[in-house]
């Protein structure tokens, strides 16, 4: 039985809920890849990571923009670009996450896991809207 | 009729990162572009904005993005639907893009930010 990437939000709104700087970086990173799985798995069929060639996030982000729109495709880019930062940068004082959270309007990793999780509920409807994937398309 | 907001909009300048060379002709061209259709629509709807600019930022893949933000002062459901409006217009002039201007098209990646964040607004309340 496969996993439900809605499940991998639910975790994510849990962890935003209790507020603290790792749950919230991990928070950000499970809401990334609730929509990433789902638009992947959508676009190319289940586990299309199985593949040979597994699709790159760009590969995803561009099919996305696609079938479901280039706001849709969007969202998915910003949600990412809050995971690299949330799961690579240690130092909240960095330049790569001041910037960031410049360019969301925030101060701290909770409000930037709240804006992840605002986005999440908008964007994984228009993913699950996606006609699913064939056989051939994979 | 024209609101001091849609005013402001139609005065504000795209701020572009010029001396960096990821810059490229090619790059500030689609930018001004897509800059010019989010422009027209929150001029025609009262949107305000507080600030446009793009970045670059280059993944762990090795892609470089191109990172469109624009600044509002009304709540992030509010800006989220201003990009949901634009869905159309963005349609039309990305079916008009050249392969060559696709490849560095679909890496400019548009971020309305609604900028009041009270939590109920934050929460899509």
């Amino acid at each position: 039985m496969a996993l439900d990437p809605v499940d991998l939000f639910r975790v994510a709104e849990q962890l935003t809920a209790q507020g603290g700087e790792a749950e919230c970086r991990t928070a950000i990173n499970r809401a990334y890849y609730a929509c990433h799985l789902s638009g992947r798995d959508r676009l190319l069929g289940l586990d299309a990571g199985r593949l040979a060639r597994r699709p790159s996030h760009l590969a995803v982000i561009d099919a996305v923009r696609t079938r479901a729109g280039r706001d849709a495709s969007e969202a998915l880019y910003r949600l990412k670009r809050m995971r690299e930062i949330a799961d690579y940068v240690r130092d909240s004082e960095h330049a790569e996450v001041r910037a960031l959270f410049a360019q969301q309007g925030v101060s701290d990793w909770s409000e930037l896991a709240d804006v992840a999780d605002a986005i999440t509920r908008d964007l994984l409807p228009l993913l699950q809207a996606i006609p699913a994937a064939t056989a051939q398309d994979a | 009729m024209t609101t001091a907001a849609s005013r402001a909009v139609g005065e504000l300048k795209l701020e572009l990162p010029l001396d960096d060379t990821r810059f490229t002709p090619l790059v500030q061209r689609l930018a001004t572009e897509y800059w010019q259709i989010v422009q027209r629509k929150a001029e025609r709807s009262g949107f305000p904005i507080e600030r446009a600019w793009v970045t670059a930022d280059v993944d762990r893949e090795g892609v470089t993005w191109f990172p469109f933000t624009v600044q509002s002062s009304v709540t992030r459901p509010e800006a989220w639907s201003f990009h949901r409006s634009l869905h159309a217009d963005v349609a039309s002039w990305d079916e008009l893009l050249t392969p060559a201007e696709r490849a560095v098209g679909v890496r400019l990646m548009l971020w309305v930010v609604g900028l009041d964040r009270t939590r109920s607004a934050a929460n899509g309340a």
